[in-house]
């Protein structure tokens, strides 16, 4: 699987709804930020979301504990991939950028969204990738902005 | 569009015409008898440390710039606007400007408004460039740090205006071993509906077991065990709203000086609501800007503490991004069921009328004129309306 | 080095110029590339400086918005 396949999955599981296999994505210790503005500073200055794994686990819990209200009904989500550039990092780890667009339909609403994406990926035993850092740096992040609780 | 009276529009038993919500004419009335006579906040002392910092924000409806002066260091609060064809002056965020310039035509202002020169100005051979500065608000002073601005020359002051919620203000000030600061930037929401129903929702005990379900249910895989949040709301004599009287109010979740809420790091051991559009909850400043009768903008505002470790105060913004915002999992709940949803449903204007009368009954009078309630009870929710009703009810 | 400072309102770059026979300060406006050399004695001097003593540089009719050739 190349690193460009293995984005296309991950979101295509995200379209599917299918939120517990794409948790099993992430590493241990992995980080899933999407910073606000364009001061990327997470100990000085507030983030849209800062996860770490056990807030990535919380996050996928509440929606499926049935009272996730902001999403009911859930956002139908279309992830579109694109501009994958693979570079080194790491040992053992690979530095893959990509551009990111979400159209998001809810309550008779559709809501685009765009970045540039980062993610850190380690290369796992059986051939695939586990995610160890995914940042969407989103072009909309310091406006304002409504419910936005389904998953980049 | 309603034919009730201002002061007609909520009983004395305490229901509510939904008219408050919708009406345009109520949002034109709410910006003169509202936002043109009380103290609005606009800003937090380290928001404008040095002379030339400022920040833009919102006087009600009205773009204001907070400038330090260059020379005097004075905090003024001044209408941006430039006074030649109307352009915002500033538009940044904030900055440092000892100067304005207008960017339409090059009119220059010092930061503390007046008007210092005007490009090819020999096409005005009488201007009174005297009258024609910034326009700054008659009234400028501050609390515990807090920064409040008045449209109007006259009344009470600050002091005399925050009453008995001056003490809960001076306590929010001394949350860090040496103070707190706004310097960590904010979340911005916006919604359609009416900026009443954010203040109605800042403290609302009731709805917390239903709206919050999921979060609680996070909780309680976190702590191993059933969070005290519904136990707390429902059966602690500690757990207590009270009206402070000028349509403020607060949520005590114990002695407000060293109680606990059991709730994240960071959080405030009380939430509290300034008349009008001022709130202190969790960890956050929490400023309401109304835009239209059905179209509002919240700014959040994590409070970091001074003296405090860089590690910590990492940590209030964590705890702060996982319950707040756009993609907080909780307060985009409140988003959806106690924005969205409430705005759809007061479209069935058949029967217009709301309760607000939870409580009413065992409402018990404190001391300075205060009246206290229990946890879920509506007791803030009339405090604002009582004042509320009363500005309306004046013409001005 | 070259630094630059900007506000929404301007923006300029100061470095030092060693090219005379003493150091200078090289201030350089982005905007029209308009150019002034402080020596360190003017340097100094500006530390007396109120923000209202620049009021007559910030007038834009005494400096680069006026129809004559007069200004300071």
């Amino acid at each position: 699987m190349t690193p460009a396949d293995f984005l296309y999955h991950e979101t295509a599981l995200l379209d599917e709804r299918r939120f517990e296999e794409w948790l099993e994505l992430f590493t241990d210790d992995a980080l899933y930020w999407i910073p606000q503005g364009d001061e990327e500073d997470p100990a000085h200055r507030v983030s849209l979301v800062y996860d770490d794994r056990r807030r990535l686990h919380e996050r996928v819990l509440r929606l499926a504990s049935g009272f996730a209200y902001s999403q009911d009904p859930p956002s139908k989500t279309c992830h579109l991939v694109g501009n994958v550039q693979v570079g080194e990092g790491a040992e053992g780890e690979l530095e893959v950028a990509s551009t990111l667009l979400v159209a998001e339909v809810r309550r008779a609403t559709q809501n685009l969204f765009a970045g540039r994406v980062t993610h850190t990926l380690v290369t796992v035993p059986d051939g695939g990738y586990r995610i160890r850092r995914k940042i969407v740096r989103l072009v909309s992040s310091d406006i304002p902005l409504g419910n936005v609780t389904f998953l980049f | 569009m309603s034919t009730l009276a201002p002061a007609d529009l909520i009983t004395d038993d305490w229901r509510l015409h939904g008219s408050i919500y919708t009406s345009p004419e109520i949002f034109a009335l709410e910006r003169e008898r509202i936002f043109r006579t009380s103290w609005l906040y606009v800003a937090h002392e380290s928001e404008v440390r040095e002379p030339g910092d400022y920040k833009t924000t919102y006087a009600g409806t009205q773009p204001v710039i907070v400038a330090r002066g260059a020379d005097d260091g004075e905090v003024r609060v001044l209408l941006n606007r430039c006074r030649h064809r109307g352009s915002i002056v500033c538009h940044d965020d904030a900055g440092s400007a000892n100067y304005f310039r207008c960017p339409y035509h090059g009119w220059t202002y010092r930061n503390s408004g007046e008007l210092r020169g005007i490009t090819y100005d020999d096409a005005y051979p009488h201007l009174d460039r005297a009258t024609l500065g910034l326009v700054r608000l008659p009234r400028v002073d501050s609390c515990a740090g807090f920064v409040f601005a008045s449209f109007a020359p006259d009344g009470p002051g600050l002091d005399e205006y925050l009453g008995n919620a001056r003490r809960y203000l001076e306590l929010v000030a001394r949350q860090g071993p040496e103070g707190i600061r706004l310097s960590a930037g904010a979340h911005k929401l916006r919604y359609r509906g009416n900026w009443k129903l954010q203040i109605e929702n800042t403290i609302d005990n009731y709805h917390f077991g239903f709206v919050h379900r999921s979060f609680l249910e996070v909780l309680a895989d976190r702590m191993g065990q059933p969070p005290p949040i519904v136990d707390n709301i429902l059966h602690n004599p500690e757990w207590r709203t009270i009206d402070l009287g000028n349509g403020h109010s607060v949520h005590e979740f114990g002695d407000p000086e060293t109680g606990n809420n059991q709730g994240q790091l960071g959080d405030l051991p009380f939430n509290l609501i300034l008349f009008p559009n001022l709130c202190f909850v969790g960890a956050q400043v929490r400023h309401i800007l109304p835009k239209a009768a059905d179209r509002t903008e919240v700014r959040l505002y994590p409070m970091l503490h001074e003296g405090e470790s860089e590690e910590m105060n990492a940590r209030i913004l964590r705890a702060h991004e996982g319950f707040y915002g756009p993609s907080g999992m909780g307060g985009a709940d409140d988003i959806e069921v106690a924005f969205d949803r409430v705005t759809e449903g007061l479209q069935a204007i058949e029967e217009d009328w709301l309760q607000m009368s939870r409580g009413m009954h065992r409402e018990q009078p404190g001391e300075n004129g205060i009246l206290i309630g229990h946890a879920a009870d509506e007791v803030p929710q009339r405090a604002f309306y009582r004042r509320w009703r009363k500005l309306m009810a004046e013409a001005a | 080095m070259r630094l630059e400072l900007s506000s929404e309102f301007a923006s300029v770059t100061v470095e030092v110029d060693r090219r005379g026979n003493g150091p200078r300060l090289r201030i350089e406006n982005q905007q029209n590339r308009r150019v002034v050399y402080l020596d360190p004695l003017e340097l100094a001097s500006l530390t007396w400086l109120t923000h209202e003593h620049l009021g007559p540089f910030l007038d834009p009719s005494q400096t680069g918005w006026r129809n004559d050739d007069g200004g300071i």
